[in-house]
């Protein structure tokens, strides 16, 4: 047993995905944060860009659309939808330079952490309302150009392990060198402990103020659960999620509904 | 950690941070988080290792210990493009078997099997690494080798 146990497990070895990320560290961790102000006309066509986005705030949509179970059988998960959207692309010219640098100077993708989301997305150069908190911006580049762009922030203050509540936002905008369904993303659900284990769900419509829509998946089981909600603003995608362990849904569903208020 | 240290550590463990994430939590995906975040502790470290050995055990605690985190909840969820859902290739069709067979125990059976066949720890090794005493891991272990013996024999 010892054996052909050995020489199975030789044949499993990491990635070369997860080599390039690990082989980045270094540098990316020690790399020190630039950053730099809008300038008056960047933020004359950023101000056009966002009332634009409100005023066609309603166009924009959310659809989940759920696996067959052949779908299922082929991926492995035991539960999985996906999330289409109609988020626009984003020009590359509305990217400051230095993260059209930042993107092209990375082999695979750039990652830096901000001390707040404003600096971030000043130094994306592009607007992109988010939360108050420090924020990570990842740059994903396709033949050295920049193809996605992403903010990434925990608003709560609650981040340890031991925590029972988890809140994050992102923010996913996609330039033209994107391949792929610009906002289109699987979900997959892995692990549920046995056939009779019974995870609920339920799908809900969010109407923001300004006439916009977010979709909300709420999932849950008898002492855990998440909410992934999403919304489009022209061309930002918006993922807030929320994970949680002994805590009230409802409550998580409030929080969730109040980032997506502010964004 | 200077960045040589964490490049030979990197080359000399990171399959092994990966084949423990994957032993934990099942999913491919997963795992390679899972051995990020260990790996972005390991360059993080400031205090020195005494070792290699020390090193390697210290790699197996916080991997451990990450994937209890991430399996906090009974299920697990993940954003993914489709082409991502990818399970490691093996040379042979046993092989193949084998790893479907440990991957479909549960995984306090899967983790006793590899830290025990694979890393070539001890039984008292694998019970403090785990937190179980000697006696349950040998149970563990002779439990989880009946049940693949018999899932190997069903195929």
């Amino acid at each position: 047993m010892r054996n052909i146990y050995r020489k199975t497990f030789e044949q499993v070895r990491a990635p070369e995905d997860l080599w390039r990320e690990i082989r980045e560290i270094p540098a990316r961790e020690q790399r020190p944060v630039c950053r730099r102000r809008v300038s008056g006309g960047v933020l004359a066509a950023v101000l056009i860009l966002a009332l634009t986005g409100t005023a066609l705030a309603a166009v924009y949509h959310v659809e989940i659309r759920n696996f067959t179970p052949e779908q299922l059988a082929e991926t492995g998960a035991d539960h999985a939808y996906k999330v289409l959207t109609d988020v626009e692309r984003t020009p590359l010219e509305a990217f400051s330079q230095e993260a059209l640098d930042a993107a092209a100077g990375a082999e695979r993708f750039w990652e830096q952490k901000f001390d707040t989301w404003a600096e971030a997305e000043d130094f994306l150069g592009t607007r992109v309302p988010g939360v108050e908190a420090p924020a990570t911006l990842q740059l994903k580049t396709r033949n050295g150009e920049l193809a996605e762009a992403e903010l990434r922030s925990y608003p709560l203050p609650l981040q340890t392990p031991t925590d029972r509540l988890n809140i994050g936002v992102r923010a996913t905008l996609y330039t033209e060198n994107y391949v792929e369904e610009p906002g289109d993303n699987t979900f997959l659900y892995y692990g549920l402990p046995d056939p009779n284990y019974s995870m609920e769900r339920e799908d809900l419509r969010y109407q923001l103020p300004d006439g916009e829509e977010a979709v909300m998946v709420s999932t849950w089981d008898d002492d855990s659960g998440g909410v992934d909600a999403f919304l489009v603003r022209g061309n930002i995608r918006y993922w807030v999620y929320a994970t949680y362990v002994l805590y009230d849904r409802e409550t998580v569903l409030e929080e969730v509904e109040f980032i997506l208020q502010n964004l | 950690m200077t960045e040589r240290d964490f490049t030979a550590a990197a080359e000399r463990y990171l399959d092994m941070v990966y084949r423990l994430a994957l032993n934990c939590l099942r999913v491919p995906a997963d795992a390679e988080d899972a051995a990020q975040t260990v790996m972005l502790r390991l360059w993080q470290r400031a205090e020195p290792f005494s070792n290699d050995d020390h090193l390697r055990h210290w790699l197996v605690r916080v991997t451990l210990n990450v994937c209890k985190d991430a399996a906090r909840s009974p299920w697990r969820r993940r954003m993914v493009p489709l082409e991502h859902c990818r399970e490691p290739v093996f040379d042979t069709p046993e092989h193949q078997a084998l790893y479907a067979g440990v991957m479909a125990l549960p995984a306090k059976y899967r983790l006793p099997l590899y830290l025990y066949y694979y890393e070539g720890c001890t039984v008292a090794e694998v019970g403090e690494l785990l937190g179980l005493k000697p006696s349950t891991v040998q149970t563990r272990l002779a439990r989880a080798r009946e049940k693949l013996k018999a899932q190997l024999k069903e195929e």
